[in-house]
């Protein structure tokens, strides 16, 4: 009981830095996802191909 | 090596006589060096306490400054007036032609730091005749001047060129800045040299990296 | 266009996996740090970016040698994929650091040597891209990022070591906090189970994205050839 109260409570700064990474890989799967689908479009724009 | 030695010098020599036509790169580094001095000096306060840990770094701010001006101009020239292509066209090794804009770059900043110092002494009160410091100088210019010439030869090749150069450069000449400011001040604040002498071997590292590499890779740069 | 590989697929699934797994590992199964309490839990995933951005830097710069050597594009595609992904990750592994650092050492920035080298090595990314779009003709564009990216590879080390002998020659040393919260805490068995976890699950992850990248790249080079002969058609 003791020692845990010697503990400093830190929870809301792990959870930002969670965040953090959460939404900053996050945006970047998005973008990645959004390229490869505006680049996708162009190379059949360009090829006539189906699929 | 006798004749790649010539080929250098020539190429060095062209530029002094370009420069020496219009003194057009060597008078806008030195303005711009005082012009940069003079802001500091406001900017910063440099009142007596101030100075001692200040102005070494002042003083290579400056000639990093003044350096991005020469190198920015002595590479475009040669694009404008289409110089390069007939470097490109000499028979000899891509390198001569590295080495010399290179030494040719160094020069310069050298003769702008021989114009400046004695300003800097005397507006500021350090001694910079002292032959240690001195030879910080000239090995901070040596790396600055070495990854700078590659660089900015790059640079006029691209869209962007105005604007790159000081991007490109700053990063990656941060371990000479960062050692020559700490030798300069060790020098300034006359400590005794096995303080900071480990600042002078990392100057001459970089220098001795840079140049190598540099060497091997120049080739790449003018390949059209 | 080329179908996307099965092993691909595989990847993608294992690195999910992977990532989730560490993630357990860092919030059930390593404990909370007695002095520093929930906050060191940063730690675990962001060494865990800060290597990827290493890792994406030395791709870099081993694919910039290779390009000089072959001259093939594949190599240039690879060099700008990995520049990218180390972009994102180190300026992941940075705000997390800043995060970790504000409890303990009660400031959200120190000019401390790590910090302070993952943002000069974020900032010569930031000039690689410039560059790279700062030249238009492809070939030239990847002769002048293959020599930026080994440049800057080769500067790294130098950096780190000028910035860390700035710091013991003239400690600014922020109370003895610093000495606690810089990697000062003694890792036991589970800690030491998730820190290796998870930095191979975002190596496995890096691999991974990078290969997607990498597809990008070559699906968008297809595109820029197929652009340039249906414009010389019409003429």
């Amino acid at each position: 009981m003791f020692s845990k109260l010697l503990i400093p409570d830190t929870v809301d700064y792990m959870i930002a830095g969670y965040v953090v990474i959460t939404v900053g890989i996050g945006i970047y799967l998005a973008s990645l996802i959004a390229r490869w689908k505006k680049t996708t479009e162009e190379y059949r724009r360009y090829t006539g191909e189906r699929d | 090596m006798k004749l790649y030695l010539r080929a250098v010098g020539a190429v060095i020599w062209k530029d002094f006589r370009a420069e020496w036509r219009n003194r057009e790169n060597l008078s806008a580094m030195l303005v711009f060096s005082l012009l940069v001095i003079l802001i500091f000096n406001f900017a910063l306060e440099l009142d007596l306490n101030a100075r001692a840990s200040l102005s070494a770094g002042v003083l290579w701010t400056t000639f990093i400054f003044a350096g991005t001006i020469g190198l920015n101009h002595s590479l475009a020239v040669e694009k404008d007036r289409g110089c390069l292509d007939g470097l490109l066209l000499a028979p000899v090794d891509r390198s001569v032609i590295y080495f010399g804009k290179a030494i040719g770059n160094l020069v310069f900043m050298l003769i702008v730091e021989a114009i400046v110092l004695p300003i800097f002494n005397f507006l500021y009160g350090f001694n910079v005749f002292q032959p240690g410091f001195l030879g910080v100088v000239i090995l901070g210019s040596i790396g600055y001047a070495a990854v700078g010439t590659l660089l900015s030869t790059m640079v006029v090749q691209a869209r962007t060129r105005d604007i790159l150069l000081p991007i490109l450069l700053f990063p990656l000449t941060l371990p000479v800045i960062i050692a020559a400011v700490r030798a300069s001040q060790g020098f300034f604040q006359n400590l005794p040299l096995a303080e900071f002498s480990i600042w002078v071997n990392i100057l001459v590292a970089y220098d001795l990296i840079f140049i190598a590499v540099a060497f091997m890779v120049f080739d790449y740069i003018l390949e059209d | 266009m080329k179908a996307k590989p099965r092993l691909l697929t595989a990847l993608d699934i294992l690195s999910f996996l992977m990532v989730l797994t560490a993630a357990g590992l860092v919030f059930y199964y390593a404990p909370v740090e007695k002095l520093m309490g929930a906050v060191q839990k940063v730690f675990y995933f962001h060494v865990a970016t800060a290597w990827v951005g290493m890792l994406g830097f030395l791709v870099a710069a081993a694919a910039g040698i290779f390009y000089l050597r072959r001259g093939e594009e594949q190599w240039d595609i690879v060099g700008v994929s990995a520049v990218e992904i180390s972009l994102v990750f180190f300026l992941i592994a940075i705000i997390m650091g800043s995060i970790w650092a504000r409890p303990i050492w009660n400031t959200w920035w120190t000019w401390d040597p790590r910090l302070t080298t993952a943002s000069i090595v974020e900032l010569i990314y930031a000039a690689y891209m410039l560059l790279r779009s700062g030249v238009d003709d492809p070939e030239r564009r990847a002769r002048f990022s293959a020599i930026y990216a080994l440049f800057g590879f080769i500067s790294v080390p130098l950096t780190f070591i000028s910035i860390r002998l700035l710091r013991t020659i003239h400690p600014i040393v922020i109370g003895s906090a610093e000495a606690a919260g810089q990697g000062g805490f003694n890792m036991d068995a589970p800690m030491k189970m998730a820190f290796f976890f998870s930095l191979a699950a975002f190596s496995v992850f890096f691999a991974d994205l990078l290969w997607h990248r990498i597809r990008l790249g070559e699906l968008k080079a297809a595109v820029e050839s197929l652009r340039v002969k249906s414009f010389q058609e019409e003429k």
